[in-house]
């Protein structure tokens, strides 16, 4: 009997599990009705980072990922998480979106559905001032210590150049701010890393930092969602532009950067 | 087969990585198991001071995240004087390690040289001989059969515990798989990743069940 009994509560919990996966994907545009779920790789300033008290993100991405949900009439959610596989998140349905100063890629678009862009990127080479060091642009970087985050669009672009037989010693961090606190130490030569993110560092009379080279401006930020998620996407793009629209945007731009870096994108669009 | 033709394609960056969890694990492994003898040794003396200390380095050091030492040795000391900057990223990795291993092995030790039975103490007394002949000749030669199976537990522990390193930007073997996983978008990769985990395994379980039965003359 008590087998019998088992065995029934077991078939009713999975019945009901499988009951509300069904649940889950015909209804809502989120994992969770009503609540934006939002993957980041918090510690990568100014896009997100945590306030002094180490527990409340802010930054770029976190200002937008809140407008965007307001927009959009949801709770919002976000989820810190290593940069390291961050897009497989998706695929395991751990948050609904990544807003991580990702990088559209063709590579990975072909994976993930992307909303529409809403910054634009360039890479950038940062020394420690009075360092001696003399490359001005990272083609002269032969024998120096180079470091870049790992899996970034600056990742990329030293492996191309060192596929192509140029010889520096690549240091690959898991976070980018890794990469300036070994700059400042002299264990590296240059950071590579977004354009965005070096002007942050250099910004300010006492920063021991100095911006030598940025790239064409040839990429952009945008908000990635798991393959096939396409609703949601559309839903994004549409608040995206009401953003760009009232002038959010163009707030949150001023609020972590001191200018406008956002219009210039939406001109070119 | 064109997976395995993957998997070859993957091996020479994966066995670079390899050596470098080799390397650090036995030079920390051996480096700690030194600098443990003399904890082990210093936790059992009757001087106070020396006691205390011991205790104390051993209480740190197994009461903190391993990967916390790491992360202060390599980004913290340097903010504390620009003089403790160790600029080498395995000399950091090997520091940290070692540290680390030897609190645990003193331990080890220690268990190992109380669970000599006290009458060979005695009987060394009896035969006149000094504490550090009792120590030399009697007693750590027995203990070093006991001490073994847990010191070859540490070394797999420790084999493990290498793949912290990628927060300094060393390359071990996980470092590298993961960045083959990302950039060739497959978590295949993980396969002959452990598999290799699993050779160097067998090959230390080997070597230390060679040395357990030849250490067991002793008793």
């Amino acid at each position: 009997m008590k087998k019998v009994i088992s065995l029934l509560l077991v078939a009713a919990m999975l019945v009901s599990t499988l009951v509300g996966c069904g649940k889950k994907e015909a209804s809502g545009l989120t994992l969770v009705d009503g609540k934006l779920s939002i993957g980041m790789e918090v510690g990568y300033p100014p896009f997100e980072y945590y306030l002094e008290d180490g527990v409340t993100p802010t930054g770029f991405d976190v200002r937008l990922g809140t407008a965007l949900s307001e927009k959009l009439g949801m709770e919002v959610e976000f989820v810190d998480t290593a940069w390291d596989g961050i897009l497989t998140g998706l695929d395991t349905d751990k948050y609904d979106v990544v807003i991580s100063a990702l990088s559209y890629t063709e590579e990975r678009a072909a994976k993930y559905e992307f909303t529409a862009p809403y910054i634009g990127n360039a890479q950038a080479m940062v020394i420690k001032k009075d360092s001696g060091v003399t490359a001005t642009v990272p083609e002269e970087c032969a024998g120096l210590g180079v470091a870049y985050q790992a899996e970034t669009v600056s990742d990329i672009y030293m492996t191309s150049l060192l596929d192509g037989g140029m010889e520096f010693t690549p240091f690959e961090y898991d976070k980018v701010m890794n990469c300036f606190d070994d700059l400042a130490s002299g264990r590296c030569d240059v950071v590579i890393c977004d354009k965005l993110v070096a002007t942050d560092y250099v910004a300010g009379e006492d920063s021991e930092f100095e911006l030598v080279w940025t790239g064409e401006t040839n990429e952009t930020f945008a908000i990635a969602a798991k393959q096939g998620n396409t609703e949601l996407v559309a839903a994004l793009d549409e608040a995206l532009a009401e953003l760009f629209a009232d002038g959010t945007m163009v707030e949150i731009s001023n609020e972590f950067f001191g200018m406008d870096v956002v219009s210039d994108l939406t001109e070119t669009e | 087969m064109e997976l395995l033709q993957k998997m070859i394609g993957w091996m020479p960056a994966l066995l670079d990585g390899a050596k470098v969890t080799v390397g650090l694990t036995i030079v920390s492994v051996s480096a700690g198991l030194v600098l443990s003898l003399f904890l082990a040794l210093g936790k059992m003396t009757s001087i106070k001071i020396i006691r205390n200390f011991c205790s104390a380095y051993i209480f740190f050091f197994r009461g903190t995240p391993l990967l916390m030492q790491l992360y202060f040795i390599y980004y913290g000391l340097p903010q504390i004087s620009p003089a403790l900057t160790i600029n080498d990223r395995f000399l950091a990795a090997f520091i940290a390690f070692a540290l680390n291993t030897a609190a645990y092995c003193a331990e080890v030790i220690r268990a190992a040289i109380q669970s000599i039975d006290k009458g060979q103490f005695e009987a060394s007394k009896a035969l006149g001989m000094s504490y550090w002949q009792t120590m030399r000749l009697i007693i750590i030669p027995q203990s070093v059969r006991r001490l073994i199976p847990p010191v070859g537990n540490e070394f797999i522990m420790v084999l493990k515990d290498a793949s912290l390193v990628s927060i300094i930007a060393l390359s071990d073997l996980t470092k590298v798989t993961r960045s083959i996983s990302s950039s060739a978008v497959t978590a295949l990769v993980y396969i002959p990743a452990m598999i290799i985990y699993l050779i160097i395994t067998a090959i230390f379980t080997v070597v230390f069940n060679k040395l357990e039965r030849k250490f067991s003359v002793y008793e």
